[in-house]
């Protein structure tokens, strides 16, 4: 029973904070690869953050067995077998464990295909082709976190901790994504001008020098100067109104066209 | 609290460090070789997205965000054989598990797919 219990749990949780996290979908995986500014960036780089922090703690405190930690030589066949896992990656937008969970949350033709193709090399005898690039260069563990291990750097538990802070401080310095700005082309300006009709500009009051001869100006001590036009015959009015407006030009509006700001 | 993403990555990683305690393993790979266990924790993946994803699709409907062409198909076929052909060539599949635990050689192995992800990525373009 528990050979499917604490799997099962387990990967429930997984699924649902891969959702959370957004590497459901190959665009997730494929911004953090990217090392674009982004949720899933943030997300991963904690994860291994705190996923070291963790299990160094855990080994510290004896509740993983040391003496059952698998060390992987460093190889030929690693380092190129990293390369191909990254570009792979890179390709189809999933790892093994997303690629499953994108079959229930995210793209899921794009998620099973993945899943083909990793069954299907999985099932190839190609292991044995790749034995002479897995001659080992180096079997040792960064720090001294094993019994019989060699290590490459003193530090012990402590230099783990330090290791695991590191992309965690990266995840916090990395910024927020940033706020999505649409440009609209041309005819999408005019076509949204057209829709919403622009209100007509308020006519400026006539400035007290474009009076006409009928026009009295109250002048009082203190206020702004009140213009008051008698407009006795219209057509008279237009008419002194186009004599007189010509010479003053300099309207206040043009002023401010004109002004240096 | 899970609304921010540093608190995403530690649950992730509480997950993970949860099934290196008690499985001894978090690779998924492994479900390819019928381990039972694996293959438990796979098909729970699935099912824990599914569920997560559930109230989104009730809320939109079932609309697919991307449309689906067989180029992407292709694609993402491609690179799930790259996927099982690297683990073979590495000659190990906890490598997560490894990587965890300060393996040299898995440390490599992360820090030469970071390189080879970051490339294709980049030349590949923005979201293909």
């Amino acid at each position: 029973m528990s050979t499917y219990l604490i799997p099962g749990l387990l990967g429930l949780l997984a699924g649902l904070i891969l959702h959370w996290g957004r590497l459901t979908r190959s665009a997730g995986l494929r911004d953090a690869l990217g090392l674009r500014r982004s949720l899933p960036l943030r997300t991963c780089l904690t994860a291994l953050g705190w996923g070291v922090l963790m299990t160094a703690l855990l080994m510290w405190l004896a509740v993983i067995d040391v003496d059952t930690v698998s060390v992987l030589p460093l190889s030929p066949g690693v380092l190129l077998g990293g390369l191909v896992f990254g570009i792979s990656a890179g390709v189809c937008g999933f790892t093994p464990t997303t690629a499953f969970a994108g079959l229930g949350a995210g793209n899921a033709p794009e998620a099973l295909c993945t899943l083909v193709g990793c069954a299907l090399v999985a099932w190839l005898p190609v292991e044995e082709l790749f034995r002479p690039l897995r001659e080992p260069w180096l079997q040792s563990t960064l720090f001294e976190v094993t019994l019989d291990e060699p290590w490459l750097f003193k530090g012990g538990f402590l230099g783990m901790l330090c290791l695991g802070a590191l992309p965690v401080v990266w995840a916090i310095c990395v910024p927020s994504p940033r706020t999505k700005v649409t440009i609209l082309s041309d005819e999408a300006v005019a076509e949204r001008a057209a829709r919403t009709p622009i209100p007509p500009a308020e006519e400026p009051a006539p400035a007290p020098e474009s009076a006409a001869e009928e026009t009295v100006v109250a002048a009082l001590e203190g206020e702004e100067p009140l213009v008051i036009d008698m407009g006795l015959d219209a057509e008279a009015d237009a008419a002194g109104q186009t004599e007189e407006a010509a010479p003053d030009d300099d309207s206040p509006a043009e002023d401010e066209d004109e002004s240096p700001a | 609290m899970r609304s921010h993403p540093l608190w995403r990555g530690f649950w992730l990683a509480a997950v993970i460090a949860a099934g290196l305690v008690l499985m001894g393993f978090t690779d998924c790979l492994a479900a390819f070789r019928f381990d039972r266990r694996a293959v438990a924790f796979a098909g729970a993946v699935t099912a824990g997205a599914f569920l997560g994803a559930l109230p989104a699709r009730l809320r939109k409907g079932a609309k697919p965000a991307q449309a689906t062409t067989w180029q992407r198909c292709l694609r993402a076929f491609l690179g799930g054989c790259g996927l099982s052909l690297a683990v073979a060539l590495a000659g190990e599949g906890r490598l997560f598990s490894a990587f965890l635990t300060g393996s040299a050689g898995a440390w490599g192995f992360a820090l030469t797919a970071l390189a080879g992800g970051f490339a294709a990525v980049r030349i590949m373009g923005r979201r293909v």
